[in-house]
């Protein structure tokens, strides 16, 4: 009797914990010693329309390096914000109106119909407190929210009078009167780099609708992407190269849709006559859904209704669409629309660029991270451990408030698609995040 | 801003109730101590009132009947290395408490005819997952408890065929829950609980053939037994800003219970020594979609079909007892059951694989009316999975000690 208890004991503590063996972490070719870390607003933490130290502390480059922990990858050093501040959000890098991170909320509209809505508090941090430098550190992530790809070059970058001023970079370069990105970069002597060099070559001139700013010129990028890679692997260092995605598959250009112009009859019938005598026809309206009418220098009046593949912007005031006849009566704005041709310029730029960072990557035998390929994976839908999420705004559980940067599960899941490639590059293993354990979109 | 609708397409609710633990899918054979002792083997051996399970045709020739009371605590124990971050999760199932008792008996002694009800747990597992984990989505928890009551007749042709017959009413509950990746503002995520009763009616059939002394076969037959949660509670949790979209409700589902044919043997090498084996086909081909119908629509909570695609499969099973002495008896038994669940349709409820079984077990004859039976049995399996549905990726490994104890009461 008493052996048949031991026995059973014995069984029962043996099958008490099934052994199950996880792959050892190996580096690979990748030197973990010093690591460095530079890009745009994901990679810096801007999320939900501003930087904050929450949306830094789940930044693209903070989750990365949380995995590469794992092969002897040091804690990442950031710029922090002070938690105090409710964000330091700018409409471009030229604003000094600073704003404060978005939450989601119920809110009536202009006709008094109550839904989840991106609300934006009062800031409570100036421009002042955003450039007020912060104590000079050694931080390995340089990443400067709104840079462009040769902005990272520019010596004096942190200093307020040059012609390329970044306040974010002023924060904390090590030299804010001749600190450069890379020099900065250059000074903790990389053995590895995660590289966004590009994002905003491309979506600033997006977000502007086209009707500001310009996409960077091809020679341009491409110098300034060579210089960059020459300077970060002069002493033999590798890394991985993050590409350009389609930036128009961002809510920001999808969530206002071409023909949310409602009208009755009574509408139909007052635009009609407005529009027909300058317009000859070729605007013109009827019940139900119809395209919004946009400015356009070269429609034969100036004028003409939007097209089903082009997208109006986030930026767009939506209550002035639906009761102040913005989009009907007064067409939208340049700056709140992307046309066919503006599209056009920005998804060929996309494919220049993207061609340009493959080759280097395949010349330096660098990892190439096909960001394009992710956003365009995301917009279809992708599911992940039972969660499916997309590229719709609010709903679609990847993207933060503003549309644009994703929140801290979607950059979980683009931080997994930087590991895939180093670990492909590099025949390291470095585990992926378990991308649930970031938080999505806040519900009220 | 836009006004955004707050339809969230992706709540999908993908459950199915299945005790892994000791049997493919949902099949379990943890019945009769003397049987369990040799891998569920012994559906061709009349010894006692558990024939009324295992096969009701063999129940006529178990002489002279009684009455056993048994129980045997499950413990199962799983864990999760998830492919993508290599990091392994651990069940935290409780100890599982299948029961079965059994009474046999004829009218007169000498009678041919008998009679006997079954009552047994063919379901009794919780599957619980630790809170946060990273299938937390797709599952948390899911606890089955299903009682079947099967009264059953059998009566003895001659001294070579026996019949039986046993009408099955089974009543259930089932409790599933999982979390809504909608988060409040504390930094909750949603959570969805489904509860409720279920229940359905089945048979069981068994002839037994007796050739010589000692050879016997056995052949039965347990329907499909279909369990149909009516009434069910669907609760929802979610941030309230979008809790209207999750209406609590009623919903209903049905979990079929396959049908199971075995042929079974038993040969009596010597007088001390018996030899038995079993095949069970299973009918798994049943559970095709896991369905869950709400009363209440949203664009949020649409009604749900999960698909399982389970597949017909077979359990061998090859025991033998030893008689030691007049009172003592010992049991050795090894099983080998091939999974229902392909490729592709793994679950965390039901990280279901192939599996050797090993099994053991003892009886003592306290006097002519009191015998004690135990058993021990253990199963441990590994499965590597992706689930089509969830996207899941990575491998299961289970484990399974259930030991057993009855008291028997011979008339």
């Amino acid at each position: 009797m008493e052996k048949i208890l031991i026995i059973i004991s014995v069984l029962c503590l043996c099958a008490c914990k099934p052994k199950l063996k996880p792959t050892e972490p190996k580096a690979g070719k990748v030197n973990p010693n010093n690591i460095v870390y530079i890009g745009t607003n994901d990679m810096a933490g801007y999320s939900d329309g501003a930087l904050s130290n929450d949306g830094q502390k789940n930044s693209l480059a903070y989750l990365i390096a949380q995995q590469l922990k794992n092969i002897g990858g040091g804690e990442i050093t950031q710029p922090l914000v002070e938690e105090f501040y409710n964000g330091f959000g700018l409409s471009n890098v030229t604003s000094t109106i600073v704003t404060a991170k978005s939450y989601l909320s119920n809110k009536a509209d202009c006709k008094g119909v109550v839904a989840l809505s991106p609300i934006k508090p009062n800031a409570n941090a100036t421009y002042a407190n955003l450039r007020a430098s912060l104590t000079p550190a050694n931080y390995n992530n340089l990443s400067v929210p709104f840079a462009k790809s040769f902005h990272f070059l520019q010596p004096s970058y942190g200093t307020n009078t040059s012609y390329y001023y970044n306040p974010f970079f002023e924060r904390f370069a090590k030299n804010k009167n001749t600190s450069s990105v890379i020099s900065d970069a250059e000074n903790i002597a990389p053995t590895f780099f995660v590289l966004q060099p590009a994002l905003y070559d491309v979506l600033q001139y997006a977000m502007n609708g086209g009707a500001a700013d310009s996409i960077t010129n091809i020679t341009r990028f491409e110098t300034a992407i060579d210089n960059l890679i020459n300077k970060l692997t002069a002493n033999g260092a590798n890394g991985a190269v993050i590409n350009v995605p389609d930036v128009t598959t961002f809510p920001y250009f999808k969530t206002i849709t071409y023909n949310g112009l409602t009208l009755d009859s009574a509408k139909v019938k007052d635009l009609t006559l407005v529009y027909n005598v300058i317009s000859s026809g070729s605007i013109s309206f009827s019940v139900g859904a119809n395209p919004f009418v946009i400015y356009d220098a070269s429609a034969p009046i100036g004028a003409r209704q939007i097209k089903a593949d082009e997208f109006i912007l986030l930026n767009t005031p939506t209550d002035s669409l639906k009761c102040n006849f913005f989009g009907s009566l007064n067409p939208l704005n340049d700056r709140n629309v992307l046309t066919t041709s503006e599209i056009n310029l920005i998804k060929t730029a996309i494919t220049k660029f993207n061609n340009k960072l493959k080759s280097v990557c395949d010349q330096k035998n660098l990892a190439y991270v096909d960001a394009n390929s992710f956003y365009n994976t995301l917009s279809g839908g992708i599911i992940y451990n039972g969660v499916t999420v997309n590229a719709l705004f609010v709903k679609g559980g990847a993207f933060s408030l503003d549309g644009i940067n994703l929140n801290p599960f979607g950059n979980a899941l683009l931080a997994n698609e930087c590991i895939k490639a180093i670990n492909k590059q590099y025949q390291s293993n470095i585990p992926h995040l378990s991308a649930t354990n970031y938080r999505g979109v806040v519900f009220p | 801003m836009n006004s955004f609708n707050t339809k969230f397409l992706y709540f999908i609710l993908i459950a199915s109730a299945i005790n892994y633990a000791s049997g493919q899918g949902f099949q379990v054979n943890l019945q009769g101590q003397k049987q369990q002792g040799m891998a569920s083997a012994g559906s061709a051996f009349a010894q006692d009132e558990s024939s009324i399970f295992y096969n009701p045709g063999t129940a006529a020739f178990v002489r002279p009947g009684g009455i056993s009371l048994g129980v045997t605590p499950t413990i199962p124990n799983t864990a999760f290395l998830d492919s993508a971050s290599q990091t392994i999760t651990r069940t935290q199932s409780p100890i599982g408490t299948p029961f079965t008792a059994y009474a046999l008996f004829a009218i007169k002694d000498s009678s041919n005819l008998k009679f006997g009800i079954g009552v047994y747990t063919p379901f009794g597992s919780t599957v619980q997952y630790p809170k946060a984990w990273l299938g937390r989505f797709a599952i948390t928890q899911l606890k089955l408890q299903t009682i079947f009551f099967q009264p059953t007749i059998t009566y003895k042709i001659n001294e070579l065929v026996g019949l039986g017959a046993g009408f099955v009413n089974a009543i259930g509950s089932v409790n599933l829950q999982k979390d809504i990746p909608i988060l409040d503002s504390l930094g909750n995520y949603g959570n969805a609980e489904l509860d409720g009763r279920a229940n359905g009616y089945g048979f069981n059939l068994g002839v037994y053939v007796k050739p010589t002394r000692k050879l016997s076969f056995a052949l039965s037959y347990r329907s499909q037994v279909n369990m149909r949660v009516k009434f069910g509670n669907a609760n929802f949790n979610v941030a309230k800003g979008v809790a209207a979209n999750f209406p609590n409700g009623k919903f209903t589902a049905t979990l079929p219970l396959p049908q199971v044919i075995t042929f079974g043997t038993r040969y009596q090498v010597n007088e001390k020594l018996n030899l038995v084996a079993d095949i069970n086909y299973v009918g798994w081909k049943a559970y095709d979609t896991l369905a869950f119908d709400y009363e209440t629509n949203t664009s949020s909570l649409l009604d749900t079909k999960s698909p399982r695609l389970y597949k017909n499969t077979f359990a061998f099973r090859l025991g033998g007892q030893y008689d030691i002495n007049e009172k003592f008896q010992a049991r050795v038994g090894i099983a080998y059951g091939i999974s229902p669940v392909q490729q592709g349709y793994v679950t965390p409820e039901t990280p279901d694989g192939n599996r050797f079984i090993f099994t053991g077990g003892w009886s003592y004859l306290i006097n002519q009316h009191f015998q004690v039976d135990a058993s021990i049995y253990f199963t441990q399996f590994k499965r590597e999975a992706i689930n089509y549905e969830t996207k899941m990726s990575g491998t299961y490994k289970t484990a399974v000690v259930a030991p057993g104890i009855s008291v028997r009461y011979i008339f």
